[in-house]
């Protein structure tokens, strides 16, 4: 699937999910790229910024890939909150990104997730997300 | 497991939802209500983390089904975990 069918709305350049390699009952892993030349101020100056709003991005389209009951109107959701924000280091201009979902719990039209974003071998941020769905908006 | 007491909830609950410097334990009444503009004001959010914070120190799972009977009160809590 490429990223442009993802059931998310954004696109670039404020899309940080690109490929999808693998979607299971309860987990999704995502790539993506850092570009090389931006001219986004914030794709440059807060790349931890990115990794946050990839692995809300790579959230809301999991919900959507998964939790859909109508393929031709899937439900991606919005980030609703995040916690447990940690980051060890930055990645940089050109880095492949790895970004990584987990559900934890479901609870109506919310649902928990556990995020990674990883460069190579090195996991550059993680986080615990909520995302709700359409209905709980 | 031994009966989970009233004042470990409430410590669950304020660890949970990062109430302490909202609240005092002791404004927290066990037959107070939690949800709603007449508890303490949580929401959906709140009860999320709240069921997945119950799941791995208690081992229950809450769903949404019961969420709204299970949390209406410290007491109410206590008492489904005790259940359980």
């Amino acid at each position: 699937m490429s990223a442009t069918e993802l059931p998310i709305p954004h696109a670039e350049p404020f899309r940080f999910v690109g490929r999808v390699e693998e979607v299971r009952e309860d987990s999704g892993l995502f790539t993506w790229t850092l570009p090389r030349q931006s001219e986004s101020f914030a794709l440059r100056m807060f790349p931890q910024l990115v990794c946050i709003e990839a692995m809300a991005q790579a959230a809301a389209a999991l919900n959507g890939l998964i939790g859909a009951r109508d393929p031709d109107n899937p439900e991606g959701g919005a980030l609703a909150g995040f916690d447990k924000v940690r980051f060890n280091g930055a990645p940089r201009p050109g880095d492949p990104l790895t970004i990584k979902v987990a559900i934890k719990k479901r609870f109506g039209a919310l649902v928990m997730l556990d995020g990674e974003v990883w460069v190579h071998h090195r996991m550059v941020a993680q986080a615990e997300l909520i995302v709700a769905s359409e209905a709980a908006r | 497991m031994a009966d989970v007491t009233i004042d470990a909830v409430r410590e669950l609950v304020m660890d949970s939802l990062k109430l302490h410097d909202t609240f005092d334990p002791e404004e927290i009444e066990p037959e107070g209500q939690l949800f709603g503009d007449e508890g303490l004001g949580l929401d959906s959010l709140d009860a999320l983390q709240l069921a997945v914070d119950l799941d791995a120190k208690f081992g229950v799972t809450i769903d949404e089904e019961k969420a709204q009977s299970v949390f209406r009160s410290i007491k109410t809590i206590a008492d489904y975990v005790n259940q359980a």
